[in-house]
C-alpha cells in the first residue's frame, strides 16, 4: 500500500507548488545598467535591483491578462520580461528565423526568483523604449544546393532501385 | 578462407548499417514538409540534399553489402554501433548547411546529443533557428529515444532473423513479445499513440498561456517529443522557463516521467495490467530513489535559502531534480544558477540523480532503475547470509513482471554494466577537470553527459576544447549504447587487425 503513495503525493506537492506566492518587495535604488548573462551569473547582487538591459526582442509574446511575457536577446543570452500589455506598441517585430526583432531598451525590477512567478528569473518590466526597428530577413535559395539536391535524390533513387532489384531476384 | 569471411563479416555489417540509413532517410521528409508549409525554401532544399546524400549512401551501401537471412549476434551488435556513427555524420549535414555552427563537429555533437536523447547543444542563435531546423533537432531525440536500429526494424518489417542482436545492440534488451518484428512495432504504435496525446494536451496549454494556435501546435509538438524520450531538447534557448507556465511545467513534468518507464511497463498498462506500475522493482526503486534526493536537494536548498518559499523551492527544486533523475535535462532555471546558487550538496544530489537515470528499455539513460534495484537486493540477500546461520538458505525475490528469484548471473550483468558507467564516468572527469574546469563543476557535466541527461552547468558550449567534444560524443554514445556494442566492436576491430598483422 505504501509503495502506491509515492507517485500521487510527489503529484499533490508539485501541484501545491504551482498555487503562486505572494507579490514581490521592489526595491528601486540606483539603476543598473547591464547584460542579461551579467545579471544571471551575478543573479545574488543584482536581486530585486533596478536595471536596464537592451536587446532583441525574440520568440513569443504570450499575453497573460493586462500584461504579458516577452523574451529580450542581448549578446547570445535571452532573459524574460514581464510588461503590461500597452508598453508593446501593435506593430512591434519580434525576432525569429525570419526577422530581425526591434532592438529594444528595459528598465525594470530584476528578480532572482520572482515570488509572483514561482521562482522565476525575471524582470518587471518599468519602462519599454525603442532603439531601433527590426526588419525581415531574407533566405534566398542557392541553386548550387538546388541542383546538387536534384542529382543526389536522382542517384538515391537509382540505387535503392537497383537494390531492391537485386533482394527480388535472389530472393 | 577465414580473410574472406572476415571480408564477408565487413559486408554483411555495411549491408545492414545501409539498411538502417535508409530506413533513417524516410524521416527526413518531415522537416521537408515542415520548410514547405512555413515558407522555409532554403531550409528545404538543405534537407532534400541530405536526404538524397543518406539514401545515396545508404543505397550504395546495401549494394556493397551481402545480404544474409540470419545475421550473428555480433552482426547484429556491430551494426548498431556503426550506423550510429554513420547517422551521427550524415544527420549533422542539415545543421552544418543551417549556418547555425561553428564547424562541422559542432553538429556532429548536437546530433549525437539528439540521438542519444542527451540535450547538450552547439547551436549558435538557437532563438532565430527555422520551423524545419528545430523539427529536426525534436525529430532527432524521439527517433533516438525509440532507436534508428528499432526504426528501422519496425519499417523493415519482411525482416530479418536474428534481429535480436540489433535490438539488444541498441541498448534495449527486454522484449514486449517474443517476436523482435512484433517488439519494435509496438514500442513505436506505444510512443505514437502517445505523441497524440501529449501534443494536443501541450497544444491547449499553449494556447491558453499566449501562444498562437501554430506555434502552439510546433512548441506542443516538440516539447512533447523532447518530454517524452527524456531529450531535453527545447525549441528556444531559455528551455522550459521560456513560457513562465506552472501548466506547462506540470504537463512536461508528467510526460518526462512516464517516458523515463519501461515500454514493457507502458505495454502492461496498456494491457490493463496497472498493478505492475506498483509492484515493479523499478518503479519502487525510481520512486525510493527520488524521494531521497528530494528530500537531500530539499534540505540544501533550504539551508542556502535559495529560495524564499517553500512553493517555489518545491517548483524549480523538485523540476530539475525529476528532469535530472528522468535523464530529460528541461530547465527551468539557468545553468549557471546550479553553479552559483545551488550549493555542493545540492549539486551531489543532482550528479546521483543524473547517474541513476530512467528505466531499461526506455528512453531514459543513466544505470537504469532496475539495476540500482538488483545490486539493493543482492546486498540485502549479502547480508542476510552473513546475520543467519550458515546452513540457512536465503532466497531474494523481486517483481519485474512477474516474481522472479534473484540470480548470479543478474547481479553480475548488472554490476558489470554500472562498473563500466562509473570507469567511463570518472575517466571523462578526469579529462574535464585537465582541460581547466573546476572539479565540482566537472562532475556535474560529465554526469549529465554520462546519463545523456542534458542539464548543464556551463562546461558544454561551442568554446569548449575540441578534445573534450571528441571524449563527450564518445560518451553519450558508449552511454546510450550501454557498451555491449561497443565492446562487440571493440573485439571485432582487434580480431580484423590481429588477421591482418598475421
Amino acid at each position: 500500500m505504501k509503495n502506491k503513495l509515492w507517485f500521487p503525493l510527489l503529484l499533490l506537492i508539485m501541484l501545491l507548488a504551482f498555487q503562486g506566492e505572494a507579490s514581490a518587495q521592489e526595491q528601486t535604488i540606483s539603476i543598473v545598467k547591464t547584460g542579461a548573462l551579467k545579471l544571471i551569473d551575478n543573479a545574488k547582487a543584482y536581486d530585486e535591483r533596478q536595471v536596464e538591459i537592451a536587446g532583441e526582442l525574440i520568440g513569443d509574446v504570450m499575453v497573460r491578462g493586462d500584461y504579458a511575457w516577452i523574451s529580450i536577446l542581448d549578446d547570445g543570452t535571452a532573459i524574460s520580461a514581464w510588461i503590461e500589455k500597452s508598453m508593446l506598441p501593435s506593430d512591434a517585430n519580434i525576432g525569429n528565423y525570419a526577422r530581425n526583432g526591434d532592438i529594444v531598451r528595459l528598465r525594470g525590477i530584476f528578480h532572482r526568483a520572482c515570488p509572483e512567478h514561482g521562482g522565476d528569473l525575471d524582470i518587471h518590466a518599468k519602462t519599454l523604449e525603442l532603439v531601433s526597428k527590426g526588419a525581415s530577413v531574407n533566405h534566398p535559395v542557392d541553386t548550387s544546393v538546388v541542383v546538387i539536391s536534384l542529382t543526389l535524390l536522382v542517384i538515391g533513387v537509382i540505387l535503392v532501385t537497383a537494390w531492391r532489384r537485386r533482394e527480388r531476384n535472389e530472393q | 578462407m577465414k580473410s574472406s569471411t572476415r571480408l564477408d563479416d565487413i559486408r554483411i555489417i555495411v549491408y545492414f548499417s545501409g539498411k538502417i540509413l535508409i530506413g533513417m532517410s524516410l524521416i527526413y521528409w518531415i522537416p521537408i514538409f515542415t520548410s514547405l508549409v512555413s515558407g522555409e525554401y532554403k531550409v528545404m532544399f538543405d534537407f532534400i540534399l541530405s536526404f538524397g546524400l543518406i539514401l545515396s549512401i545508404g543505397a550504395g551501401f546495401t549494394l556493397l553489402g551481402k545480404a544474409i537471412k540470419r545475421p550473428s549476434w555480433t552482426h547484429g551488435m556491430v551494426t548498431a554501433a556503426v550506423s550510429w556513427i554513420m547517422a551521427m555524420i550524415l544527420a549533422a549535414f542539415p545543421d552544418w548547411l543551417s549556418g547555425h555552427y561553428l564547424s562541422y563537429l559542432d553538429c556532429m555533437f548536437d546530433v549525437m546529443s539528439g540521438l542519444t536523447t542527451t540535450g547538450l547543444i552547439m547551436i549558435q542563435d538557437l532563438d532565430h533557428i527555422s520551423n524545419g531546423l528545430n523539427m529536426w533537432r525534436h525529430l532527432l531525440t524521439f527517433v533516438g529515444g525509440q532507436g534508428i536500429v528499432v526504426l528501422a526494424l519496425a519499417i523493415f518489417v519482411d525482416g530479418t532473423g536474428g534481429s535480436y542482436g540489433f535490438y539488444v545492440g541498441e541498448g534495449k534488451d527486454e522484449r514486449l513479445f517474443p517476436s523482435v518484428t512484433h517488439t519494435v512495432t509496438s514500442i513505436w504504435r506505444i510512443s505514437l499513440l502517445y505523441l497524440l496525446i501529449g501534443t494536443a494536451l501541450l497544444w491547449v496549454a499553449g494556447i491558453s498561456i499566449g501562444l498562437t494556435p501554430g506555434r502552439a501546435f510546433l512548441h506542443g509538438l516538440w516539447v512533447y517529443m523532447s518530454a517524452w524520450s527524456t531529450g531535453g531538447f527545447a525549441p528556444m534557448s531559455q528551455s522550459i522557463l521560456y513560457y513562465h507556465s506552472a501548466l506547462y511545467e506540470l504537463l512536461t513534468f508528467l510526460f518526462f516521467m512516464v517516458g523515463s518507464f519501461n515500454f514493457a511497463l507502458h505495454s502492461a498498462v496498456i494491457r490493463g495490467n496497472r498493478k505492475e506500475l506498483f509492484r515493479n522493482i523499478e518503479t519502487l526503486s525510481f520512486g525510493t530513489t527520488m524521494m531521497i534526493l528530494s528530500f537531500i536537494v530539499g534540505w540544501a536548498l533550504m539551508k542556502l535559502k535559495v529560495y524564499p518559499g517553500i512553493g517555489m523551492l518545491i517548483r524549480k527544486g523538485y523540476y530539475q531534480l525529476a528532469s535530472a533523475h528522468t535523464t530529460t535535462g528541461f530547465m527551468t532555471i539557468y545553468g549557471n544558477q546550479f553553479a552559483n546558487e545551488w550549493g555542493n550538496v545540492g549539486l551531489v544530489a543532482m550528479v546521483i540523480a543524473m547517474l541513476i537515470g530512467g528505466s531499461a528499455c526506455s528512453t531514459a539513460g543513466g544505470f537504469k532503475g532496475l539495476r540500482i534495484g538488483i545490486l539493493f537486493k543482492a546486498i540485502l540477500q549479502d547480508t542476510k547470509r552473513l546475520l543467519n546461520p550458515a546452513s540457512a538458505i536465503s532466497i531474494e525475490k523481486f517483481h519485474y513482471h512477474g516474481e522472479r528469484t534473484l540470480a548470479d548471473q543478474q547481479v553480475r550483468n548488472a554490476a558489470s554494466i554500472v562498473l563500466l558507467y562509473l570507469v567511463m564516468f570518472t575517466a571523462a572527469v578526469l579529462a574535464t577537470c585537465a582541460a581547466g574546469y573546476p572539479f565540482i563543476e566537472s562532475v556535474f557535466e560529465v554526469a549529465s553527459i554520462t546519463g545523456n541527461v542534458g542539464l548543464t552547468i556551463g562546461v558544454t558550449g561551442p568554446s569548449m576544447p575540441t578534445i573534450l567534444k571528441y571524449i563527450y560524443i564518445f560518451v553519450m554514445w558508449a552511454g546510450r549504447l550501454e557498451f555491449m556494442a561497443i565492446l562487440a566492436s571493440i573485439g571485432f576491430a582487434a580480431s580484423l587487425f590481429k588477421r591482418s598483422r598475421r
